[in-house]
């Protein structure tokens, strides 16, 4: 895709200077929030106008909706509905940390992955948290995802037998040069090292809540996240697979406790400034 | 009782009778529709020609289905298959392996509906898998459960396959966004032969520890990519 976005994070702030409040989105997209001026600028130039530091958006995702159920239990429960209470509940959680919490769906629609992902590429100071309730798995765990992008190197076969292949790095157009425009399909780049880190703090705070879950989080490539320019995570409940309803409901709120925990030890731009890899 | 009353209760009497009567070849034709689906896939199946060589031999074979035990891992089993020596074939017969010889319905990770219309292999060592849209519409919806589906085939390929270093999924010719709303599949997937070090036929059995799908599980290190990742 060749449509861009500017990289409003701190480094490209440091690197710019000023505000960049004006997101290019693909075509179809309908960003929700994307005019919002961003109103926090930690290091601005002497000459601009202070303002004061905004609070931490989170932005939550309810993932599908609309006519995309996502899984389905036996008894019909939807994941789409069971992901909006949790969403519902990690808000409550959230604003009574003071916390601004924006949800990409208050109801049954559907938005696009694109049109989820210009709803915080349009702020400053955000963090993403997508929810999903998986088909099957150990019923009663929760796993944390974050993006990693797949490695520019191109294997080329070496004749000799049994050989490892060497690798030829392709030069790559996707990294973010110092004009900070970054590619719209590979908007993650900017913050994979974010992510991680918020992926690793609340599957830490999840595992102690929900017994039987990794230690970890997981790098796997969830689609919604690689189009995030900002610190974004899934995490996923297991399972969708359960008779009684109320075992999903109780999740709810260790799930919204954790959350909400793990985002106040989440400093997000505290991570040093470097320059985005290809592989992590 | 009124004439109106014994006219109405009557009249669903009648009806209720018809009702006895086609009820059976109603559900004969709901039963034979079920079937016809069935039927049709089970067609559009055996359009595709069954995978044999000159150069098959029966040799044994590392696939990766779920554990039995544990649902969220991947679990080696050793199974004596027909295999080419060409790679494209014998990937193909891989991955229709991996979906049609499943041990039990639990362990599925792929549809079993699923179709591998194609398999190519590139000089540089990238396998382009091309699926049926059932690989879309019928895997079960998750990371998790996307995660798996993918893993199975990179560890089988990995397994057995000494030359594909990269997968690509298609569905049906075309790049998809997502397997089944989650997993991107705009990338590549790295595939880690192991044959080169471990031939396959000697390599694993039923009953070896399972191995995990996910770095958190798979390696001592969480930060250590998963085979599913590039």
């Amino acid at each position: 895709m060749l449509l861009t976005l500017p990289v409003r994070s701190q480094q490209a702030e440091r690197i710019q200077g000023k505000q960049i409040s004006q997101v290019q989105v693909p075509s179809g997209a309908q960003p929700q929030q994307n005019t919002s001026p961003p109103t926090n600028i930690p290091q601005v130039p002497q000459s601009a106008p202070t303002e004061e530091p905004s609070t931490l958006t989170v932005v939550l995702d309810p993932a599908h909706g609309g006519a995309d159920f996502g899984a389905r239990g036996p008894t019909g429960l939807a994941e789409s509905d069971v992901v909006l209470d949790f969403a519902r509940a990690a808000r409550i959680a959230l604003e009574a940390q003071r916390l601004r919490v924006l949800l990409t769906r208050e109801g049954n629609q559907d938005p696009t992955f694109d049109a989820r992902s210009a709803m915080i590429n349009g702020l400053a100071n955000a963090i993403f948290i997508s929810l999903h309730v998986s088909s099957s798995g150990p019923v009663g765990t929760a796993r944390t995802y974050y993006y990693v992008f797949p490695s520019n190197a191109t294997p080329v076969v070496n004749p000799s037998a049994g050989a490892p292949p060497q690798t030829a790095v392709q030069p790559s157009g996707a990294q973010p040069t110092r004009t900070s425009l970054i590619r719209w399909d590979e908007a993650q780049r900017s913050s994979v090292d974010s992510s991680r880190q918020l992926a690793f703090l609340i599957q830490t705070v999840l595992v102690q809540r929900f017994k039987g879950s990794p230690d970890a989080p997981i790098a796997a490539p969830v689609r919604q996240l690689r189009t995030i320019a900002a610190p974004a995570i899934a995490i996923e409940l297991s399972s969708i697979d359960v008779t009684d309803a109320k075992r999903l409901d109780q999740m709810a709120q260790p799930l919204a406790e954790a959350i909400g925990r793990a985002v106040a030890e989440f400093h997000p731009f505290s991570a040093p400034v470097t320059a985005p890899s290809g592989a992590h | 009782m009124p004439r109106l009353w014994k006219i109405a209760i009557a009249v669903l009497a009648v009806l209720a009778f018809a009702a006895l009567l086609t009820f059976p070849s109603l559900l004969r034709t709901v039963l034979g529709l079920r079937r016809a689906d069935r039927t049709a896939e089970q067609a559009r199946r055996a359009i595709v020609p069954p995978i044999s060589t000159p150069s098959d031999a029966r040799e044994k074979a590392q696939l990766f289905w779920l554990s039995p035990t544990s649902p969220d891992t991947l679990e080696p089993t050793t199974l004596e298959l027909d295999l080419s020596a060409d790679a494209e074939k014998r990937a193909k017969q891989l991955i229709t392996a991996l979906i049609e010889k499943t041990p039990s319905q639990t362990q599925h990770t792929l549809p079993a509906d699923a179709v591998l219309l194609q398999f190519y292999l590139m000089p540089d060592g990238t396998g382009i898998a091309d699926f049926s849209e059932t690989l879309e519409t019928e895997a079960p919806s998750g990371i998790l459960n996307e995660e798996m589906a993918v893993d199975s085939i990179v560890r089988t390929l990995g397994a057995n396959l000494s030359n594909v270093y990269r997968l690509k999924i298609l569905i049906r010719g075309q790049e998809a966004d997502t397997l089944a709303g989650h997993l991107d599949l705009s990338g590549f997937f790295n595939v880690t032969p192991q044959a080169q070090a471990q031939p396959a036929a000697t390599g694993g059995a039923t009953g070896e520890q399972p191995l995990a799908a996910n770095p958190s599980n798979a390696n001592s290190s969480p930060e250590q990519q998963p085979a599913v990742k590039n």
